[in-house]
Protein backbone atom coordinates (compact mmCIF):
# COMPACT_ATOMS: atom_id res chain seq x y z
CA UNK A 1 0.00 0.00 0.00
CA UNK A 2 1.25 3.50 -0.56
CA UNK A 3 1.48 5.92 1.93
CA UNK A 4 2.42 9.75 1.29
CA UNK A 5 4.62 11.48 3.59
CA UNK A 6 2.97 14.32 5.61
CA UNK A 7 6.05 15.13 7.58
CA UNK A 8 9.69 14.53 8.89
CA UNK A 9 11.06 15.92 10.80
CA UNK A 10 14.61 15.47 12.44
CA UNK A 11 13.77 15.37 16.63
CA UNK A 12 17.57 15.23 17.95
CA UNK A 13 20.81 13.91 16.42
CA UNK A 14 20.46 11.00 14.72
CA UNK A 15 16.32 10.66 15.47
CA UNK A 16 13.63 11.88 13.19
CA UNK A 17 9.88 11.48 12.76
CA UNK A 18 7.84 10.84 10.07
CA UNK A 19 4.06 11.09 9.70
CA UNK A 20 2.54 8.98 7.14
CA UNK A 21 -1.35 9.10 5.90
CA UNK A 22 -2.65 5.93 6.52
CA UNK A 23 -6.26 5.69 6.93
CA UNK A 24 -7.02 1.95 7.39
CA UNK A 25 -3.84 1.10 9.78
CA UNK A 26 -4.88 4.48 11.84
CA UNK A 27 -7.99 2.68 12.06
CA UNK A 28 -6.44 -0.83 12.84
CA UNK A 29 -3.20 -0.14 14.61
CA UNK A 30 -3.06 -0.72 18.43
CA UNK A 31 -0.22 -0.62 20.85
CA UNK A 32 3.07 -2.35 20.36
CA UNK A 33 2.18 -3.18 16.68
CA UNK A 34 4.60 -2.65 13.72
CA UNK A 35 4.21 -1.73 9.66
CA UNK A 36 6.55 -2.59 6.98
CA UNK A 37 8.05 0.05 5.10
CA UNK A 38 10.14 0.07 1.67
CA UNK A 39 11.40 3.77 0.73
CA UNK A 40 11.06 2.78 -3.03
CA UNK A 41 10.13 0.74 -5.88
CA UNK A 42 14.18 0.00 -6.06
CA UNK A 43 15.93 -3.86 -5.02
CA UNK A 44 18.77 -2.31 -3.85
CA UNK A 45 17.69 -2.34 -0.53
CA UNK A 46 16.11 -5.34 -1.17
CA UNK A 47 13.67 -5.87 2.25
CA UNK A 48 11.05 -3.91 3.70
CA UNK A 49 12.14 -2.74 7.11
CA UNK A 50 9.91 -2.77 10.54
CA UNK A 51 8.85 0.43 11.94
CA UNK A 52 6.81 0.27 15.38
CA UNK A 53 3.85 2.55 15.16
CA UNK A 54 4.66 5.66 17.43
CA UNK A 55 1.55 7.89 17.55
CA UNK A 56 -1.68 7.64 15.40
CA UNK A 57 -2.91 11.27 17.03
CA UNK A 58 -1.03 13.62 14.87
CA UNK A 59 -1.95 17.10 13.64
CA UNK A 60 -2.93 15.57 10.59
CA UNK A 61 -6.09 13.05 10.03
CA UNK A 62 -5.75 10.00 8.95
CA UNK A 63 -2.03 9.72 9.55
CA UNK A 64 0.42 8.01 12.21
CA UNK A 65 4.01 8.71 13.24
CA UNK A 66 7.15 6.50 13.19
CA UNK A 67 9.91 7.50 15.20
CA UNK A 68 13.20 6.01 13.34
CA UNK A 69 17.46 6.38 14.54
CA UNK A 70 19.25 6.78 11.33
CA UNK A 71 21.46 3.64 11.61
CA UNK A 72 21.83 2.08 8.22
CA UNK A 73 20.89 2.50 4.98
CA UNK A 74 17.11 2.35 4.58
CA UNK A 75 16.78 4.91 7.74
CA UNK A 76 19.48 7.44 5.96
CA UNK A 77 16.96 7.40 3.08
CA UNK A 78 13.92 7.73 4.61
CA UNK A 79 15.45 11.00 5.98
CA UNK A 80 15.94 12.44 3.06
CA UNK A 81 12.30 12.58 2.13
CA UNK A 82 10.40 15.32 1.69
CA UNK A 83 6.75 15.60 2.41
CA UNK A 84 4.30 14.67 -0.50
CA UNK A 85 6.59 11.79 -1.32
CA UNK A 86 5.88 8.23 -0.94
CA UNK A 87 6.74 5.13 0.37
CA UNK A 88 5.13 1.52 0.62
CA UNK A 89 3.97 0.09 3.92
CA UNK A 90 1.87 -2.63 4.95
CA UNK A 91 0.32 -3.08 8.31
CA UNK A 92 -0.46 -2.68 11.25
CA UNK A 93 1.35 -6.20 11.89
CA UNK A 94 2.25 -8.15 15.20
CA UNK A 95 0.31 -8.68 17.84
CA UNK A 96 0.43 -5.46 20.13
CA UNK A 97 0.63 -5.10 23.74
CA UNK A 98 -2.35 -6.53 25.84
CA UNK A 99 -3.58 -4.19 28.15
CA UNK A 100 -6.74 -6.06 29.64
CA UNK A 101 -5.02 -8.09 32.80
CA UNK A 102 -3.07 -4.76 33.63
CA UNK A 103 -2.71 -4.19 37.38
CA UNK A 104 -3.28 -0.65 38.79
CA UNK A 105 -0.14 0.27 38.14
CA UNK A 106 2.24 -0.38 35.21
CA UNK A 107 6.12 0.59 34.74
CA UNK A 108 7.39 0.80 31.14
CA UNK A 109 10.70 0.36 30.45
CA UNK A 110 12.22 1.65 27.30
CA UNK A 111 15.71 2.15 26.20
CA UNK A 112 16.94 4.11 22.87
CA UNK A 113 14.52 3.61 20.15
CA UNK A 114 12.90 1.26 22.35
CA UNK A 115 10.49 4.70 23.20
CA UNK A 116 8.92 4.45 19.64
CA UNK A 117 6.22 1.72 20.58
CA UNK A 118 5.40 2.36 24.02
CA UNK A 119 4.18 5.67 23.93
CA UNK A 120 0.78 4.38 22.35
CA UNK A 121 0.49 1.91 25.32
CA UNK A 122 0.94 4.49 27.70
CA UNK A 123 -2.21 6.41 26.03
CA UNK A 124 -4.03 3.14 26.58
CA UNK A 125 -3.15 2.63 29.49
CA UNK A 126 -4.21 5.92 30.95
CA UNK A 127 -7.50 5.20 29.32
CA UNK A 128 -7.88 2.28 31.19
CA UNK A 129 -7.09 4.51 34.37
CA UNK A 130 -3.77 2.62 35.25
CA UNK A 131 -1.06 4.78 36.97
CA UNK A 132 1.62 4.90 34.81
CA UNK A 133 5.43 5.32 35.06
CA UNK A 134 8.21 5.03 32.73
CA UNK A 135 11.75 4.62 32.64
CA UNK A 136 13.72 5.69 29.88
CA UNK A 137 17.21 5.39 29.16
CA UNK A 138 19.97 5.92 26.53
CA UNK A 139 23.44 6.15 25.04
CA UNK A 140 23.58 9.59 26.23
CA UNK A 141 21.30 12.35 26.97
CA UNK A 142 20.97 12.55 22.99
CA UNK A 143 19.16 9.60 23.19
CA UNK A 144 16.56 10.27 25.69
CA UNK A 145 13.77 10.93 23.74
CA UNK A 146 10.24 11.75 23.69
CA UNK A 147 10.20 13.26 27.33
CA UNK A 148 7.21 15.88 27.04
CA UNK A 149 4.99 14.02 25.29
CA UNK A 150 4.73 11.24 28.01
CA UNK A 151 4.20 14.06 30.45
CA UNK A 152 2.14 15.15 29.02
CA UNK A 153 0.17 12.08 28.99
CA UNK A 154 0.62 12.34 32.98
CA UNK A 155 3.02 9.73 32.77
CA UNK A 156 5.66 9.98 35.73
CA UNK A 157 9.43 9.94 33.78
CA UNK A 158 12.68 8.85 35.63
CA UNK A 159 16.15 9.02 33.01
CA UNK A 160 19.20 6.96 32.83
CA UNK A 161 22.00 7.37 30.50
CA UNK A 162 24.91 4.84 29.73
CA UNK A 163 27.46 7.87 30.15
CA UNK A 164 25.71 9.50 33.13
CA UNK A 165 25.25 12.16 30.80
CA UNK A 166 21.53 12.74 31.94
CA UNK A 167 19.62 11.13 34.94
CA UNK A 168 21.08 7.44 36.43
CA UNK A 169 23.96 5.79 35.08
CA UNK A 170 23.45 2.61 33.42
CA UNK A 171 20.37 0.85 31.93
CA UNK A 172 16.99 2.10 32.03
CA UNK A 173 16.62 -1.47 33.97
CA UNK A 174 18.89 -0.03 36.78
CA UNK A 175 16.17 2.27 37.48
CA UNK A 176 13.48 -0.35 37.76
CA UNK A 177 15.76 -2.52 40.27
CA UNK A 178 16.18 0.74 42.29
CA UNK A 179 12.34 1.30 42.36
CA UNK A 180 11.39 -2.42 43.39
CA UNK A 181 13.92 -2.20 46.34
CA UNK A 182 12.15 0.84 47.73
CA UNK A 183 8.66 -1.16 47.06
CA UNK A 184 6.92 -3.48 49.55
CA UNK A 185 5.60 -6.62 49.05
CA UNK A 186 1.86 -5.38 48.65
CA UNK A 187 2.74 -2.56 46.54
CA UNK A 188 4.36 -4.97 44.36
CA UNK A 189 1.39 -6.89 43.64
CA UNK A 190 -0.48 -3.88 42.02
CA UNK A 191 2.66 -3.85 39.20
CA UNK A 192 2.96 -4.66 35.42
CA UNK A 193 5.94 -4.33 33.64
CA UNK A 194 6.17 -3.48 30.21
CA UNK A 195 9.67 -2.77 28.51
CA UNK A 196 10.65 -2.18 24.73
CA UNK A 197 14.81 -1.50 24.23
CA UNK A 198 18.18 -3.68 23.42
CA UNK A 199 18.55 -6.93 24.28
CA UNK A 200 20.55 -7.23 27.50
CA UNK A 201 18.07 -4.17 28.94
CA UNK A 202 15.58 -7.05 28.10
CA UNK A 203 17.23 -9.69 29.84
CA UNK A 204 18.12 -7.60 33.11
CA UNK A 205 14.36 -6.88 33.01
CA UNK A 206 12.92 -10.27 32.55
CA UNK A 207 15.30 -11.22 35.81
CA UNK A 208 13.48 -8.75 38.04
CA UNK A 209 10.33 -9.61 36.96
CA UNK A 210 10.68 -13.35 37.77
CA UNK A 211 12.30 -12.68 41.22
CA UNK A 212 9.42 -10.43 41.98
CA UNK A 213 6.84 -12.39 40.35
CA UNK A 214 5.74 -9.49 38.13
CA UNK A 215 3.39 -9.95 35.36
CA UNK A 216 6.31 -8.47 32.16
CA UNK A 217 5.16 -8.10 28.42
CA UNK A 218 8.11 -7.40 26.28
CA UNK A 219 8.59 -6.30 22.57
CA UNK A 220 11.16 -7.96 21.12
CA UNK A 221 13.31 -7.13 18.13
CA UNK A 222 14.80 -9.23 15.14
CA UNK A 223 16.16 -9.51 11.48
CA UNK A 224 12.70 -9.62 9.36
CA UNK A 225 12.54 -10.32 5.82
CA UNK A 226 8.55 -10.21 5.39
CA UNK A 227 6.74 -9.22 8.55
CA UNK A 228 4.01 -10.89 7.92
CA UNK A 229 4.82 -14.45 8.88
CA UNK A 230 6.18 -16.03 5.88
CA UNK A 231 10.07 -16.19 6.01
CA UNK A 232 10.56 -17.85 9.72
CA UNK A 233 13.15 -15.46 9.58
CA UNK A 234 13.00 -13.11 12.44
CA UNK A 235 12.44 -16.09 15.27
CA UNK A 236 13.36 -16.09 19.00
CA UNK A 237 14.47 -18.89 21.26
CA UNK A 238 11.29 -19.43 23.52
CA UNK A 239 10.80 -22.42 26.44
CA UNK A 240 8.41 -25.48 25.43
CA UNK A 241 6.26 -27.66 27.40
CA UNK A 242 9.49 -29.89 28.24
CA UNK A 243 12.34 -27.97 30.54
CA UNK A 244 15.16 -29.35 28.72
CA UNK A 245 13.60 -28.67 25.21
CA UNK A 246 12.71 -25.34 23.44
CA UNK A 247 10.88 -23.78 20.92
CA UNK A 248 11.48 -21.13 17.64
CA UNK A 249 8.39 -18.29 17.68
CA UNK A 250 8.20 -15.81 14.69
CA UNK A 251 8.78 -12.44 16.59
CA UNK A 252 6.73 -10.93 13.86
CA UNK A 253 3.23 -12.97 14.39
CA UNK A 254 3.51 -14.87 17.59
CA UNK A 255 5.21 -11.28 18.87
CA UNK A 256 6.32 -8.73 18.64
CA UNK A 257 5.39 -8.83 22.53
CA UNK A 258 5.88 -11.55 24.45
CA UNK A 259 5.84 -12.63 28.27
CA UNK A 260 8.88 -12.43 29.21
CA UNK A 261 8.83 -15.63 31.13
CA UNK A 262 8.37 -17.49 27.67
CA UNK A 263 11.95 -16.24 26.50
CA UNK A 264 14.84 -18.42 26.43
CA UNK A 265 17.46 -15.50 27.33
CA UNK A 266 20.92 -17.75 26.74
CA UNK B 1 -21.13 -9.83 -25.72
CA UNK B 2 -20.10 -6.67 -26.78
CA UNK B 3 -18.01 -6.70 -29.86
CA UNK B 4 -15.85 -4.54 -28.34
CA UNK B 5 -14.16 -6.12 -25.08
CA UNK B 6 -10.47 -7.32 -25.29
CA UNK B 7 -9.77 -10.39 -26.66
CA UNK B 8 -8.66 -12.61 -24.02
CA UNK B 9 -4.80 -14.36 -24.10
CA UNK B 10 -4.68 -17.98 -23.01
CA UNK B 11 -2.45 -18.03 -19.38
CA UNK B 12 -3.33 -21.66 -18.98
CA UNK B 13 0.06 -24.22 -18.83
CA UNK B 14 0.55 -27.70 -18.43
CA UNK B 15 3.60 -29.29 -16.57
CA UNK B 16 4.27 -32.65 -16.43
CA UNK B 17 0.50 -33.68 -16.06
CA UNK B 18 -0.17 -30.80 -13.64
CA UNK B 19 -2.91 -28.16 -15.46
CA UNK B 20 -2.24 -24.49 -14.38
CA UNK B 21 -4.43 -21.65 -15.08
CA UNK B 22 -1.72 -19.81 -15.50
CA UNK B 23 2.16 -19.86 -15.03
CA UNK B 24 2.60 -18.18 -11.57
CA UNK B 25 3.01 -20.40 -8.54
CA UNK B 26 4.70 -19.18 -5.34
CA UNK B 27 7.83 -20.52 -4.53
CA UNK B 28 8.13 -22.81 -1.15
CA UNK B 29 9.52 -21.16 1.98
CA UNK B 30 8.48 -17.88 0.90
CA UNK B 31 4.37 -18.25 1.26
CA UNK B 32 4.43 -20.42 4.48
CA UNK B 33 0.80 -22.18 4.04
CA UNK B 34 -0.77 -19.54 1.98
CA UNK B 35 -2.92 -18.05 5.10
CA UNK B 36 -0.82 -15.04 5.86
CA UNK B 37 -1.29 -14.00 2.27
CA UNK B 38 -4.83 -15.36 1.92
CA UNK B 39 -5.85 -11.40 3.73
CA UNK B 40 -3.91 -9.80 0.52
CA UNK B 41 -5.91 -11.11 -2.16
CA UNK B 42 -7.80 -14.49 -3.39
CA UNK B 43 -5.34 -17.18 -3.29
CA UNK B 44 -7.46 -18.58 -6.37
CA UNK B 45 -6.05 -16.09 -8.59
CA UNK B 46 -2.27 -17.99 -8.71
CA UNK B 47 -1.17 -21.04 -10.61
CA UNK B 48 -0.33 -22.80 -7.66
CA UNK B 49 1.27 -22.57 -4.56
CA UNK B 50 4.44 -24.54 -3.61
CA UNK B 51 3.97 -24.79 0.50
CA UNK B 52 7.23 -24.80 2.90
CA UNK B 53 9.26 -27.53 2.62
CA UNK B 54 8.00 -30.49 5.02
CA UNK B 55 9.67 -33.46 6.50
CA UNK B 56 8.38 -36.13 7.94
CA UNK B 57 8.62 -35.05 11.46
CA UNK B 58 8.69 -31.15 12.86
CA UNK B 59 11.74 -29.74 12.48
CA UNK B 60 13.03 -26.58 14.59
CA UNK B 61 14.82 -25.26 12.10
CA UNK B 62 18.47 -23.34 12.57
CA UNK B 63 19.43 -20.65 15.32
CA UNK B 64 19.35 -16.79 14.90
CA UNK B 65 19.78 -14.76 13.12
CA UNK B 66 18.59 -16.45 10.16
CA UNK B 67 18.26 -13.61 7.46
CA UNK B 68 20.71 -10.97 6.77
CA UNK B 69 20.06 -8.47 3.74
CA UNK B 70 22.89 -8.56 0.57
CA UNK B 71 23.21 -6.02 -2.36
CA UNK B 72 20.31 -6.45 -4.35
CA UNK B 73 19.87 -9.39 -2.54
CA UNK B 74 18.92 -11.61 0.53
CA UNK B 75 20.44 -14.46 2.91
CA UNK B 76 18.63 -17.00 4.14
CA UNK B 77 19.05 -19.63 6.71
CA UNK B 78 15.84 -20.71 8.16
CA UNK B 79 17.40 -24.50 7.93
CA UNK B 80 13.73 -25.48 6.83
CA UNK B 81 11.58 -25.18 9.92
CA UNK B 82 8.32 -26.77 9.68
CA UNK B 83 5.35 -28.03 11.26
CA UNK B 84 6.45 -31.95 9.82
CA UNK B 85 3.73 -33.81 7.11
CA UNK B 86 0.81 -34.97 9.85
CA UNK B 87 0.23 -31.27 11.34
CA UNK B 88 0.45 -30.35 7.32
CA UNK B 89 -2.10 -32.66 6.17
CA UNK B 90 -4.61 -31.84 9.31
CA UNK B 91 -4.34 -28.08 10.14
CA UNK B 92 -2.96 -26.63 6.93
CA UNK B 93 -4.48 -28.74 3.79
CA UNK B 94 -8.25 -27.89 4.81
CA UNK B 95 -7.40 -24.26 4.37
CA UNK B 96 -5.95 -24.45 1.32
CA UNK B 97 -8.12 -26.79 -0.57
CA UNK B 98 -10.69 -23.74 -0.34
CA UNK B 99 -9.13 -22.49 -3.51
CA UNK B 100 -9.31 -22.98 -6.73
CA UNK B 101 -5.63 -23.09 -7.14
CA UNK B 102 -2.95 -25.75 -7.44
CA UNK B 103 -1.57 -27.11 -4.16
CA UNK B 104 2.31 -28.11 -4.90
CA UNK B 105 3.63 -30.16 -1.57
CA UNK B 106 7.56 -29.13 -1.17
CA UNK B 107 9.27 -32.22 0.63
CA UNK B 108 12.53 -33.25 2.03
CA UNK B 109 14.22 -35.91 4.12
CA UNK B 110 17.22 -36.74 5.54
CA UNK B 111 17.49 -40.35 4.03
CA UNK B 112 16.16 -41.74 1.13
CA UNK B 113 13.24 -43.65 3.35
CA UNK B 114 11.94 -40.70 4.63
CA UNK B 115 11.55 -39.19 0.89
CA UNK B 116 9.43 -41.95 -0.18
CA UNK B 117 7.54 -42.20 3.40
CA UNK B 118 6.14 -38.21 2.94
CA UNK B 119 5.36 -39.47 -0.32
CA UNK B 120 3.68 -42.43 0.60
CA UNK B 121 1.48 -40.42 3.70
CA UNK B 122 0.69 -37.74 0.60
CA UNK B 123 -0.12 -40.27 -2.06
CA UNK B 124 -3.71 -39.58 -3.27
CA UNK B 125 -5.13 -36.85 -0.60
CA UNK B 126 -7.42 -34.48 -1.91
CA UNK B 127 -6.48 -31.37 -2.29
CA UNK B 128 -2.76 -32.01 -3.47
CA UNK B 129 -1.98 -31.77 -6.91
CA UNK B 130 1.94 -32.09 -7.22
CA UNK B 131 5.17 -33.28 -5.23
CA UNK B 132 8.02 -30.63 -5.33
CA UNK B 133 10.79 -32.82 -4.37
CA UNK B 134 13.83 -30.80 -2.62
CA UNK B 135 16.96 -31.73 -3.15
CA UNK B 136 18.82 -28.48 -3.04
CA UNK B 137 18.73 -27.01 0.43
CA UNK B 138 21.57 -25.76 1.25
CA UNK B 139 21.17 -25.09 4.88
CA UNK B 140 20.67 -28.44 5.91
CA UNK B 141 23.59 -30.67 6.70
CA UNK B 142 22.36 -34.08 6.09
CA UNK B 143 20.12 -34.62 3.35
CA UNK B 144 18.98 -31.73 1.77
CA UNK B 145 21.74 -30.54 -0.89
CA UNK B 146 23.35 -33.75 -0.63
CA UNK B 147 20.88 -35.33 -2.83
CA UNK B 148 20.79 -32.40 -5.33
CA UNK B 149 24.56 -32.53 -6.19
CA UNK B 150 25.27 -35.69 -7.56
CA UNK B 151 23.36 -37.41 -10.40
CA UNK B 152 23.72 -40.88 -9.18
CA UNK B 153 21.99 -40.06 -6.06
CA UNK B 154 19.33 -37.42 -7.25
CA UNK B 155 18.69 -40.53 -9.41
CA UNK B 156 18.21 -42.32 -6.38
CA UNK B 157 15.69 -40.16 -4.51
CA UNK B 158 13.74 -39.20 -7.25
CA UNK B 159 13.08 -42.91 -8.35
CA UNK B 160 11.70 -43.95 -4.76
CA UNK B 161 9.72 -41.05 -4.54
CA UNK B 162 8.48 -41.75 -8.31
CA UNK B 163 7.71 -45.71 -6.93
CA UNK B 164 5.61 -44.11 -4.22
CA UNK B 165 3.69 -41.42 -5.96
CA UNK B 166 0.99 -40.96 -8.71
CA UNK B 167 1.43 -36.92 -8.14
CA UNK B 168 3.11 -34.98 -11.27
CA UNK B 169 6.49 -35.16 -9.54
CA UNK B 170 8.61 -31.94 -9.52
CA UNK B 171 12.43 -32.08 -8.87
CA UNK B 172 13.84 -28.80 -7.49
CA UNK B 173 17.31 -28.28 -8.78
CA UNK B 174 20.37 -26.57 -6.76
CA UNK B 175 22.55 -24.14 -8.72
CA UNK B 176 25.56 -25.53 -6.38
CA UNK B 177 27.07 -27.70 -8.97
CA UNK B 178 29.51 -27.53 -11.42
CA UNK B 179 26.91 -29.21 -14.31
CA UNK B 180 23.32 -28.55 -13.83
CA UNK B 181 22.42 -30.46 -16.44
CA UNK B 182 24.27 -33.66 -15.38
CA UNK B 183 21.66 -33.73 -12.15
CA UNK B 184 18.65 -32.38 -14.43
CA UNK B 185 19.29 -35.72 -16.90
CA UNK B 186 19.35 -38.16 -13.45
CA UNK B 187 16.44 -36.66 -12.16
CA UNK B 188 14.15 -36.85 -15.81
CA UNK B 189 16.07 -40.48 -16.37
CA UNK B 190 14.19 -41.60 -13.03
CA UNK B 191 10.81 -40.59 -13.85
CA UNK B 192 10.17 -36.72 -12.94
CA UNK B 193 7.54 -35.23 -14.49
CA UNK B 194 8.78 -31.69 -14.57
CA UNK B 195 12.04 -29.73 -13.11
CA UNK B 196 12.27 -26.68 -10.53
CA UNK B 197 15.29 -24.34 -11.49
CA UNK B 198 17.07 -23.32 -9.18
CA UNK B 199 16.85 -23.07 -5.28
CA UNK B 200 19.12 -20.47 -3.51
CA UNK B 201 23.07 -20.31 -3.97
CA UNK B 202 25.57 -20.98 -1.39
CA UNK B 203 26.72 -17.61 -0.24
CA UNK B 204 27.63 -15.36 3.06
CA UNK B 205 28.49 -12.64 4.72
CA UNK B 206 30.17 -10.95 7.62
CA UNK B 207 30.15 -8.12 10.48
CA UNK B 208 33.67 -6.64 9.58
CA UNK B 209 33.13 -5.08 13.77
CA UNK B 210 32.54 -8.25 15.66
CA UNK B 211 34.38 -10.48 12.78
CA UNK B 212 30.68 -12.96 12.89
CA UNK B 213 28.98 -14.32 10.02
CA UNK B 214 25.50 -12.51 9.85
CA UNK B 215 23.72 -15.81 10.01
CA UNK B 216 23.68 -18.23 12.80
CA UNK B 217 24.48 -20.94 10.01
CA UNK B 218 27.14 -19.42 8.86
CA UNK B 219 26.45 -19.81 5.70
CA UNK B 220 22.77 -19.47 4.13
CA UNK B 221 20.70 -19.54 0.44
CA UNK B 222 21.09 -16.28 -1.88
CA UNK B 223 18.20 -15.52 -3.62
CA UNK B 224 16.35 -11.94 -5.16
CA UNK B 225 17.49 -10.03 -8.03
CA UNK B 226 21.23 -10.60 -7.28
CA UNK B 227 20.80 -13.83 -8.70
CA UNK B 228 18.43 -13.63 -11.83
CA UNK B 229 20.84 -14.16 -14.54
CA UNK B 230 22.66 -17.08 -12.88
CA UNK B 231 19.07 -18.35 -12.74
CA UNK B 232 18.38 -17.37 -16.04
CA UNK B 233 21.94 -18.91 -17.83
CA UNK B 234 20.73 -22.55 -15.92
CA UNK B 235 17.21 -22.45 -17.22
CA UNK B 236 18.42 -22.31 -20.71
CA UNK B 237 21.04 -24.87 -20.50
CA UNK B 238 18.15 -27.07 -18.56
CA UNK B 239 16.26 -26.57 -21.41
CA UNK B 240 18.68 -27.83 -24.14
CA UNK B 241 19.49 -30.91 -22.02
CA UNK B 242 16.38 -32.41 -21.30
CA UNK B 243 12.70 -32.61 -22.55
CA UNK B 244 10.92 -31.93 -19.41
CA UNK B 245 9.16 -29.40 -18.41
CA UNK B 246 10.92 -26.13 -16.27
CA UNK B 247 9.31 -24.54 -13.99
CA UNK B 248 12.15 -20.87 -13.46
CA UNK B 249 12.69 -19.48 -10.69
CA UNK B 250 15.15 -17.42 -9.27
CA UNK B 251 14.67 -13.61 -8.60
CA UNK B 252 11.45 -12.70 -10.42
CA UNK B 253 10.75 -9.27 -8.98
CA UNK B 254 8.40 -7.93 -11.76
CA UNK B 255 6.72 -9.21 -14.84
CA UNK B 256 9.30 -9.10 -17.42
CA UNK B 257 12.10 -11.05 -14.83
CA UNK B 258 9.08 -14.15 -15.65
CA UNK B 259 8.64 -13.28 -19.10
CA UNK B 260 12.58 -13.65 -19.38
CA UNK B 261 12.37 -17.17 -18.15
CA UNK B 262 9.61 -18.32 -20.09
CA UNK B 263 11.53 -16.85 -23.33
CA UNK B 264 14.71 -18.82 -22.20
CA UNK B 265 11.97 -22.06 -21.85
CA UNK B 266 10.54 -22.14 -18.35
CA UNK B 267 6.66 -23.15 -18.74
CA UNK B 268 5.45 -21.32 -15.72
CA UNK B 269 7.39 -19.44 -12.93
CA UNK B 270 7.68 -19.24 -9.48
CA UNK B 271 7.88 -15.67 -6.78
CA UNK B 272 9.65 -16.32 -4.12
CA UNK B 273 11.77 -13.29 -2.36
CA UNK B 274 9.07 -10.85 -3.95
CA UNK B 275 6.73 -11.78 -1.64
CA UNK B 276 8.53 -10.37 1.47
CA UNK B 277 8.48 -7.13 -0.41
CA UNK B 278 4.68 -6.91 -1.53
CA UNK B 279 2.28 -9.66 -0.49
CA UNK B 280 0.68 -8.99 -3.84
CA UNK B 281 3.97 -9.26 -6.29
CA UNK B 282 2.47 -12.60 -7.48
CA UNK B 283 -0.47 -11.13 -8.77
CA UNK B 284 0.95 -8.25 -10.01
CA UNK B 285 3.50 -10.28 -11.64
CA UNK B 286 0.70 -12.41 -13.22
CA UNK B 287 -1.02 -8.98 -14.82
CA UNK B 288 1.85 -7.70 -15.89
CA UNK B 289 2.37 -11.11 -17.94
CA UNK B 290 -1.24 -10.92 -19.37
CA UNK B 291 -0.43 -6.91 -20.42
CA UNK B 292 2.36 -7.55 -22.13
CA UNK B 293 0.62 -10.80 -24.23
CA UNK B 294 -2.27 -8.57 -24.88
CA UNK B 295 0.05 -5.52 -26.23
CA UNK B 296 2.21 -7.88 -27.87
CA UNK B 297 -0.67 -9.65 -29.92
CA UNK B 298 0.23 -13.43 -28.20
CA UNK B 299 -3.14 -15.77 -28.20
CA UNK B 300 -1.25 -17.91 -26.10
CA UNK B 301 1.51 -17.99 -23.82
CA UNK B 302 2.41 -21.05 -24.22
CA UNK B 303 3.75 -19.62 -27.83
CA UNK B 304 6.21 -17.54 -26.21
CA UNK B 305 8.18 -20.42 -24.41
CA UNK B 306 11.41 -21.09 -25.02
CA UNK B 307 11.04 -18.60 -28.34
CA UNK B 308 14.68 -17.03 -27.49
CA UNK B 309 16.31 -15.67 -30.49
CA UNK B 310 20.07 -16.86 -30.92
CA UNK B 311 20.53 -16.66 -34.52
Amino acid sequence: MKARILDNQKVSSRYFKMTLLCPEIVKKGKAGQFLMLRVNEKYDPLLPRAFAIHRTKTKHPHSLEILYQTAGRVTRLMSYMKSGEELSIIGPLGNGFSIAQSKKRAIIIAGGIGVAPVYLLAEALKKANVQTDLFVGGKSKKDILCVNEFQSLGVKVKISTDDGSRGKKGMASELLKDFIKKENTDSLKQISLYACGPHAMLQSIAGLAETHSLPCQISMEAKMACGMGACQGCIVKTKASDKNDFSYQRVCKEGSVFNADEILWK
Amino acid sequence: MASNKRKKTSLAVSIGGLKLKNPILTASGTFGYGEDFAEYFDLGRLGGIVVKGLSLKPTLGNPPPRIAETPAGMLNAIGLQNIGIERFIEEKLPFLRKFDTKILVNIYGHSINEYSAIAERLEGLAGVHGIEVNISCPNVKKGGMAFGTDPKETHKVVQAVRKKTSFPLIVKLSPNVTDITAIARAAEDAGADALSVINTLLGMAVDIDTRRPLLGNITGGLSGPAIKPVALRMVWQVHQSVKLPLIGIGGIMEARDALEFIICGASAVQIGTANFLDPLSAVNILQGIEDYLLENRIEDIKALKGSLQTG
